[in-house]
């Protein structure tokens, strides 16, 4: 888990401080509710990509503030630093480095390989509410992992959301048996 | 030759046929940027033939691609041993390919999102990342064409058509934010109603279309007399709105003067009829008495007809 936080901070250099993530099951018409930037007025943009294999599958959500932005452009080591394009660039830069390590750790762990498919930008400039409103619909049980990340000194914050599809709870459970055994 | 490595030659010709034929751009490069593979998709799109390319240094060979930029993402692919994304919507392509389709190709070039994923050795070190090209210039065109449409639309639904004013609701909804700005800050604001007289003996007498060009008229003269802030609408048939921010009652007064001369000074020529025709015009500046926006056009309004009453062609201001 601490991975990915690890890479981040190798990365870039700097430290990055992340809270014990929260675990949950949830209804996909309670995602905005569970999400605890949600209440926040500030706005996020967020980023989705979704993952496969082994009869696991699921989606990572990254939620990043608005004013963090410049800073995280800066610390990229970004050239340029103006104009919409770099916002998209820090999402799936960002985007690209927690899941891409988040997951190939679970993976790791649990002997699996995951497909990644490509990002999408899921909206920019929002309040969360809205930008998760499309789930509303859905009543899929969902397990959900929520990760917030805060680099000290910075004033960056983001949060992960790994969102794993009720089908794939059985064949998590079988890997957790064979971990624990 | 044992039977065993004779499948596994021919695996290879056709695992090797398929990554040839793949509609996907696939490049192999080593950690200094040398070409070790460079698929069929890249030779038709690029016309570098892979035999040309080999070993070579893809920037060397193509001056345009983004050094820096890609340099940062392989260092870091190659760091952290996980695939990198970058989208069309950051950087609308890697390498320039041109609009290849004559019919179905709209765009002057051919969109791309990137994947750059490493490729370990038996070590288990990355030693080279591949590169995947995707042709997106399906979905890059349909959603910059959705978003023109919408743009348009949002446009369209706040205009009214005949006379490119705003519509009832528009105006309405900045009227109420006006009356909040004013509950709030406590400036200036003063509210105009006019009408034209009798717009239905003119609707009578020489019929719709001639009536409908004295309202787009009476639209375009008074647009001509504001200032950029004030917002004017069409608020019913021949009924108009305009909402004049940070302004007291002498200087609305002013402003309507001028509308109601011009417009009483100038005739309507149209299909060779010369139609002179005359406004009444309410003026209510925003006081502390009104409840909620609706009651300050009421004001405004009974102004407009106490104008009407009074003999028509003229400016009352609700008292």
């Amino acid at each position: 888990m601490g991975r990915s936080s690890d890479l981040l901070a190798r990365l870039l250099g700097i430290f990055v401080r992340q809270p014990i993530p929260k675990v949950a099951f949830i209804a996909s018409s309670e995602l905005h509710m569970t999400i605890a930037a949600a209440n926040d007025e500030a706005h996020y943009s967020a980023v989705c990509q979704g993952f496969t294999g082994a009869g696991v599958a699921g989606e990572a959500l990254l939620l990043f503030a608005d004013s963090s932005f410049r800073e995280m452009a800066e610390m990229l080591h970004y050239d340029n630093l103006d104009g919409p394009a770099v916002n998209i660039e820090v999402l799936m830069d960002m985007s690209s480095i927690l899941f891409g390590a988040f997951l190939k750790g679970i993976g790791d762990q649990m002997d699996l390989r995951l497909g990644l498919s490509h990002p999408t930008v899921l909206g920019q400039h929002r309040q969360i509410a809205e930008l998760l409103e499309h789930h509303h619909k859905c009543q899929q049980q969902l397990l959900c992992i929520e990760i917030t990340y805060t680099i000290e000194n910075h004033n960056i914050q983001c949060d992960m959301l790994v969102l794993f599809t009720e089908d794939s709870l059985p064949f998590l459970q079988q890997r957790l048996q064979y971990l624990a055994e | 030759m044992p039977s065993s490595n004779l499948e596994s030659i021919s695996s290879f010709h056709w695992l090797a046929d398929m990554v040839e034929s793949v509609e996907v751009g696939l490049v192999v490069l080593d950690l200094e940027f040398r070409v070790q593979m460079w698929n069929g998709f890249m030779e038709h799109h690029s016309g570098m033939t892979a035999s040309k390319i080999h070993d070579q240094v893809l920037f060397d060979l193509f001056p345009d691609i983004p050094r820096a930029w890609l340099t940062s993402k392989v260092e870091a692919v190659t760091l952290l041993n996980t695939r990198a994304f970058t989208s069309w919507e950051q950087r609308p392509y890697l390498l320039r390919f041109r609009n290849t389709r004559p019919v179905t190709g709209t765009e002057e070039f051919m969109y791309q999102n990137l994947t750059i994923s490493p490729l370990c050795g038996p070590s288990g070190k990355v030693e080279k990342v591949c590169l995947m090209v995707y042709d997106v210039t399906d979905i890059a065109s349909n959603k910059r064409a959705l978003e023109r449409a919408n743009d348009q639309l949002a446009k369209l639904s706040m205009i009214d058509r005949l006379t490119g004013l705003l519509n009832r609701g528009t105006w309405e909804n900045l009227l109420d934010a006006e009356f909040s700005r004013y509950r709030r800050y406590g400036s200036n604001s003063t509210l105009v109603m006019f009408d034209i007289d009798q717009f239905k003996a003119i609707n009578d007498r020489f019929g719709h279309l001639v009536g409908d060009e004295v309202i787009r008229h009476t639209a375009a003269t008074t647009r001509r007399h504001l200032r950029h802030t004030d917002s004017a609408g069409r608020y019913g048939g021949e009924e108009f709105g305009i909402i004049l921010p940070e302004t007291d009652t002498e200087g609305a007064l002013t402003i309507c003067e001028r509308i109601l001369s011009a417009i009483s000074r100038e005739p309507v020529t149209v299909d060779s009829h010369n139609i002179t025709y005359t406004i009444s015009i309410g003026v209510a500046p925003l006081t502390d008495r009104p409840k909620n926006y609706m009651a300050w056009l009421e004001q405004a309004d009974q102004a407009m007809y106490s104008a009407k009453q009074a003999g028509r062609n003229q400016i009352v201001t609700f008292s």
